[in-house]
Formats: structure tokens, C-alpha cells, sequence
């Protein structure tokens, strides 16, 4: 069952089912907690907070019933938890307060698929060759430059810049090859759609 | 230009360093050429910006956060059937489970590096920082940090890449003395009798004992400190990183500094006789070459006349 509205989740709630509503989590969870990071900027504080805000939600659906962008809802929530979180570290410090934005649908659906991008990303530099990845995870992750990555692996600068260059045009690849496969689905429904009449 | 594995690269370097001239027009002329190069262009800088923010995702566990709600969601068994009170028990141990989850993360070990002769090695820090210790070097550091963000360098020499925290400063003590940065990239080698600091980028504040008073360090500076007769000297920073990075790079530099940093980095007294004399400043970059090497270039550039002593080289110029 494709959970989209708030109404979707609510009556899931409802009816107690707990597995669902994990798989629902696990869908959502590294997008949100990216979210929440940019504030908080402590991995584990984000991850609290996400968690915090889909127990509040199980323990309290009522407020789910209107809500018809359950994604935006998500996002508001965890942002608004993380400020709040950053506000209370920042009770003695008036001057550098943040304020809760109200963040637009069209902003928090941008979001959504960047962070989206982001967890695909992480995904397939997993799946690198073991040399490449090691290379790419000291530049891109550590910040380090090619010639300071090549006097600490041993290995030439002119090496570093190909795996580099390998890592870039395999992510491009598998990035390409996800929009392709949404792309594709939902020209596939309208093919169906046209043949049926 | 079409879209070869040897463009990619180029723009690989372009990436790496955007500075450089050569790599730029490359870029610009590809990027005009076509829409088609124009998109790869933005596609692939797309795919370098987007993973750096993928390392977030390195601290998480997937499967342990799924473990850790389904507990607490086992605790409910059908909302709001049962009344108010369930609702509380329930609160209180979504408390507990929080704050023990914290505890755990806030628990702290310290770690000891240590390098032998002719090993170098990288630790990378909690907040992501990364330091790299050359060889004979020693550093006690702390798998988790709380409010304070502090390691201590015990021995040796190392490069410090120090992720940016405007809240939290960063601290290396090293005994008595301490630098503290916000977010910069520095070197710091530890001697019997000195401390040498080095700033390749940022701002460094240095303190060498208890209510000393603290030195400000920006990016191309450095700072000699002798422990003993408790005295600064500053020089330049250029070569700080040399032992990492195998390049000495002289900017407008006089011939006898040129001889100090020779000294330094290869290990071989080398002194320049006539020092009073006016010399035209030296601009050489040297990449993974040996003293013989760089001396020859030297006798080129200067027509000097180079006496080697059993452990000291004297350079004469004419």
C-alpha cells in the first residue's frame, strides 16, 4: 500500500500495524535525518530527533487526518524539532536565535530529492572497487587534496586523479540510470493507458 | 572536444584545484563547445558536490535505528485504547530509551597513535577531521567529543586538516603549550627544545604555556617556538607540509631562508657563506628531487660553488 497522505498514514496507525509503519520509517529515515543534520550538525542529535518525531506521530495521529502532503509534513516536523533543538542549546545566546521558517511545498519537494540524490549516492560509493572508494572517500568525505591523498596511500597524483575520474563517471552513470528507471515507469502507464483505449 | 576519458580527467583536476589557470580555460572552452558537454559538465560537478554531503550518512546505522523504534514501538499496543495513563508509561519510556541511546553516544574512549621510523599514518577524528602523523610521531586523541574538541600531540611532527566548528574550537596541547583554530589546516613539529608551527590555511591562535600570551597565526605564516629560552620566531609557511607533500615551493624567496628550508627538509646543514651579500630571491618549485638535484639548480640559477663538508655543505657565491 503506497502511503502518500496524512489520512494513508493515519489509518495505518490505527489499525496497529507496526511493521508497516517501520517500513515506512526506514523509507524515510536518511532523507530526514539529512534534513535535521543542517541545523542540529550532530549525526547522533538528528537521528534522536527523527526517531522523536515519528514516535510522537504513533503515539498522536489525529493530527495526520487533514494533512495531504504527508512528505512536507515530515520535513516541517524535523526541521522545526531541529531548530528547536539548536533555540534550547542557545537559551543564554538571544542574539543568534534561529527562527522557524515557514518552508514552502515547492522548497521541501527540492529537498526531498536531493536528499534523495544524496542516499543513492552513498548507496553506490559503497559499491565501488576497494582502491577507488578509498581514494574518493578521502577526497570528497575528509577534504583532502589529490597530492596530499597520493603521499598517503603511496601511489602517484596522476593514479589518485584516475580513480577519482572513475568514481565520477560510475556515480553519474547509476544517478542517470535511477531517473531513467522513474522516468520510464510512468511512460510505461501511459503507453498502458493508451493501448487500453 | 568531445566527451574522452582524458576530458574527464582534466575536469577531475579542474575540480581539485579551480585556481589553476591551465584547467580552467580547458573547462571554459569544453563547457562552450557544446550543450551536450556543457550538461556532462554540470552533471559530473553535480555528482562531486552532492557526495561530499553523502559522508553524513557514514555515521548513521540503518538496521540499529529499524531495531531501536521497533522497541519502542513495541511498547504501545493499540494507541489510545487504554487511557491516558498508558500514554504516560509509554512518554517515560520513550524518555529512558532516549537518554540511554545518549549515554551510549556520549561515552568517550581515548585512542593513542603512535608511527615508527619511515611509517607514516592518518587518523580521522570524530567531527571529521583528519591529522596525519609522520614518521617517529605520537598523538592521544578521544573517539567521541563532547563540548570540547581537544587531542594532544605528544611527540614528532603532523599535518592537521580540522573540520570547521565555529561552536566548538579546536584545541592541540602539546605539554604546555596549545593552538586553538576553528577550522583551518596546519602543521606542527615537535622537537627536544621547539615547537614549529606552520598555517597552510585559516587563522591558528597560540598559547605557549598557562597565561602566556596568545599569537595569532594566519594562512602563510609560521612560528618557531623555543621551549627553552621561552621566544618566538615567525618565518613563512610555505614548506611547512613539505614532508607530506614532497614539494618545496620558493615565492620570492632570499637565498639564505632558501638554505634554512633546505636544512630543514633534507636533514643536511646547509649554509650559505657570504649571507651579507645582496642575492636575487629565488622562484622554484621542486618536486620529489634529491638534494643533489636541487643543488644543482641552485649552482645554475646562482653560479655558486658548492664545499661539502663531512656533515655540513657551505654554498659560495662569486
Amino acid at each position: 500500500m503506497d502511503i502518500k497522505t496524512g489520512r494513508d498514514l493515519f489509518e495505518l496507525i490505527n489499525k496497529g500495524h507496526v511493521q508497516a509503519f517501520t517500513n515506512f520509517y526506514n523509507q524515510f529515515f536518511q532523507k530526514l535525518v539529512l534534513a535535521a543534520d543542517k541545523y542540529v550538525k550532530d549525526i547522533h542529535v538528528a537521528e534522536e530527533i527523527v526517531q522523536d518525531v515519528f514516535l510522537k506521530i504513533w503515539e498522536a495521529p489525529e493530527n495526520l487526518e487533514k494533512i495531504v502532503s504527508l512528505k512536507s509534513y515530515l520535513y516541517r516536523s524535523v526541521i522545526n524539532a531541529g531548530i528547536n533543538h539548536v533555540n534550547r542549546q542557545k537559551s543564554i545566546d538571544e542574539h543568534h536565535k534561529k527562527i522557524a521558517i515557514n518552508f514552502t511545498d515547492e522548497y521541501l519537494i527540492e529537498l526531498d530529492e536531493e536528499n534523495e540524490l544524496i542516499v543513492l549516492l552513498h548507496h553506490e560509493i559503497e559499491k565501488l572497487p576497494l582502491q577507488c572508494k578509498k581514494v574518493f572517500k578521502l577526497n570528497r568525505f575528509e577534504h583532502l587534496k589529490y597530492k596530499e591523498i597520493a603521499a598517503l596511500l603511496l601511489i602517484s597524483e596522476r593514479t589518485v586523479e584516475n580513480h577519482i575520474a572513475n568514481a565520477l563517471k560510475t556515480l553519474k552513470k547509476a544517478i542517470l540510470e535511477q531517473k531513467g528507471v522513474k522516468k520510464s515507469s510512468s511512460g510505461y502507464n501511459l503507453l498502458l493507458s493508451l493501448y487500453l483505449f | 572536444m568531445p566527451q574522452t576519458p582524458e576530458s574527464l580527467v582534466v575536469i577531475t583536476r579542474y575540480l581539485n584545484n579551480p585556481d589553476d589557470m591551465d584547467n580552467r580555460l580547458f573547462v571554459e572552452k569544453f563547457r562552450s563547445e557544446s550543450s551536450d558537454n556543457e550538461k556532462y559538465f554540470i552533471e559530473v560537478e553535480r555528482v562531486w558536490n552532492l557526495s561530499s554531503a553523502a559522508s553524513v550518512l557514514e555515521s548513521i546505522d540503518q538496521k540499529q535505528s529499524i531495531k531501536n523504534i521497533k522497541i519502542a514501538l513495541g511498547q504501545y499496543s493499540s494507541p489510545n485504547k487504554f487511557g491516558w495513563w498508558k500514554g504516560i508509561a509509554a512518554s517515560l519510556f520513550v524518555l529512558v530509551l532516549g537518554y540511554w541511546i545518549y549515554s551510549q553516544a556520549t561515552k568517550v574512549t581515548i585512542y593513542t597513535k603512535t608511527t615508527a621510523q619511515h611509517q607514516v599514518d592518518s587518523v580521522k577524528l570524530a567531527d571529521g577531521s583528519v591529522i596525519i602523523l609522520a614518521e617517529n610521531s605520537e598523538l592521544k586523541y578521544p573517539d567521541k567529543f563532547d563540548s570540547n574538541r581537544e587531542i594532544s600531540l605528544i611527540k614528532g611532527q603532523a599535518f592537521f586538516k580540522i573540520a570547521k566548528d565555529p561552536k566548538h574550537p579546536f584545541k592541540v596541547i602539546m605539554d604546555q603549550s596549545s593552538v586553538l583554530v576553528l577550522g583551518t589546516s596546519f602543521n606542527i613539529k615537535i622537537t627536544k627544545s621547539t615547537i614549529d608551527l606552520g598555517v597552510i590555511t585559516g587563522k591558528v591562535f597560540f598559547t605557549p604555556f598557562d597565561n602566556g600570551s596568545t599569537s595569532i597565526l594566519t594562512a602563510g605564516q609560521a612560528l618557531t617556538y623555543d621551549l627553552e629560552k621561552k621566544e618566538f620566531i615567525t618565518k613563512t609557511a610555505q614548506n611547512s607540509d613539505s614532508w607530506l607533500t614532497k614539494e618545496l615551493v620558493f615565492v620570492d624567496t632570499p637565498l639564505e631562508d632558501v638554505c634554512k628550508q633546505l636544512t630543514d627538509y633534507y636533514g643536511t646543514e646547509i649554509k650559505l657563506q657570504n649571507a651579507n651579500k645582496a642575492h636575487k630571491k629565488l622562484n622554484a618549485i621542486f618536486k620529489y628531487q634529491s638534494l643533489d638535484q636541487v643543488l644543482e639548480i641552485l649552482n645554475e640559477t646562482y653560479n655558486i660553488k658548492i664545499n661539502k663538508e663531512h656533515n655540513q655543505i657551505n654554498l659560495i657565491t662569486p
